[in-house]
């Protein structure tokens, strides 16, 4: 058996916005991932499990390694845990709408989410090559139109100042100071493209439109109606950028 | 002139009118209120005067000169 200190994955929930927080941690590697997802797109579980499927096992398949090499191993893969599971909440989300749009019956959230759920990774063996798309019947691709994104970047550009301007041409980004007076970057990016100060990403997409589109509805709801912004937003931070709303106490199963 | 761009798939769609354009205004009025009616947002861009960008609720705070950028519902991802 595996102890809890290589992988752990935690549900908490937060009732007065109806979401839930998926955290998953590791303390041997000294890493954690934390996302946070509306209720009403369904059970988060399945999301926990993603990530005990997707990072659990890698984590477990490089503990026999010299500490320092696993180390160095499980950070370069960092970016590829977070991708992957941005794309399968990106999933989640499209999924829920599907469903929707499906069943318009279904009204409001009827998933109740746990008060607290942590699972300790601990089965054997190794999987490789696993993807979020995988985990659906029917996963989203986007296709971009080339001549609406054309468009969609010159209305984006001409609604940037020089500065703003430059760094998008130079990296595909630009810093926004939102009404709170934080700094956010705005990334061309379809999934987790604002980066907050605290290195929280945020999740507020448009759907249906270029994503030059939806930086130009990013940029302005921070400058003036963020908490629109922030509210329909999922958000996913490390280094404890969540902690404070995780509870301290917890039912272990595994 | 006063401009409305809805933000949409194929970038956006552009509706021009003034005062002296009626039937385009009557259209662009029933788009921005219907665009108000699901809660969506709306902000004035490029006003005149250099006055800065500002989110707006009524058809009557578009100006003269300005950009109205409708923007679609946010919806986490």
């Amino acid at each position: 058996m595996v102890s809890r200190d290589i992988f752990e994955v935690r549900i908490a929930s937060r009732d007065y916005d109806r979401s839930c927080v998926v955290e998953w941690r590791s303390y041997r590697f000294n890493l954690s991932q934390s996302v946070m997802v509306r209720r009403e797109r369904g059970d988060p579980k399945p999301l926990a499990r993603f990530m005990e499927d997707l990072v659990g096992k890698m984590l477990q398949s490089f503990a026999g390694l010299r500490l320092r090499d696993s180390e160095v191993m499980v950070r370069d893969l960092m970016p590829h845990f977070e991708r992957e599971i941005y794309a399968y909440m990106e999933q989640m989300e499209y999924a829920g709408r599907r469903d929707d749009y499906m069943d318009s019956l279904r009204n409001n959230a009827s998933y109740s989410c746990p008060g607290e759920y942590i699972a300790t990774f601990h089965s054997g063996g190794s999987q490789s090559s696993i993807h979020a798309n995988d985990y659906f019947a029917y996963p989203f691709a986007p296709e971009e139109n080339k001549e609406a994104v054309e468009k969609a970047r010159k209305l984006l550009l001409q609604n940037l100042d020089a500065t703003q301007q430059k760094s998008l041409n130079k990296d595909n980004s630009f810093q926004v100071t939102g009404k709170d007076g934080k700094v956010y970057q705005i990334k061309r990016a379809r999934s987790f493209n604002v980066v907050g100060p605290d290195g929280a990403k945020y999740c507020g997409q448009l759907v249906d439109t270029p994503i030059e589109d939806q930086m130009l509805a990013q940029k302005l709801l921070l400058e003036h109606d963020p908490d629109k912004f922030f509210k329909n937003a999922n958000v996913s931070g490390h280094d404890n950028a969540l902690a404070g709303i995780m509870r301290p106490s917890a039912v272990y199963f595994a | 002139m006063k401009t409305l761009r809805v933000l949409d798939s194929s970038g956006d769609t552009v509706i021009e009118f003034d005062e002296t354009t009626k039937e385009a205004e009557a259209k662009a009025k029933e788009i921005f209120d219907g665009w108000m009616a699901k809660h969506r947002t709306a902000f004035s861009t490029k006003r005149p005067d250099g006055k800065p960008d500002q989110k707006i609720t009524s058809f009557d705070q578009i100006e003269n000169g300005a950009e109205t950028i409708l923007v679609p519902a946010i919806v986490a991802g």
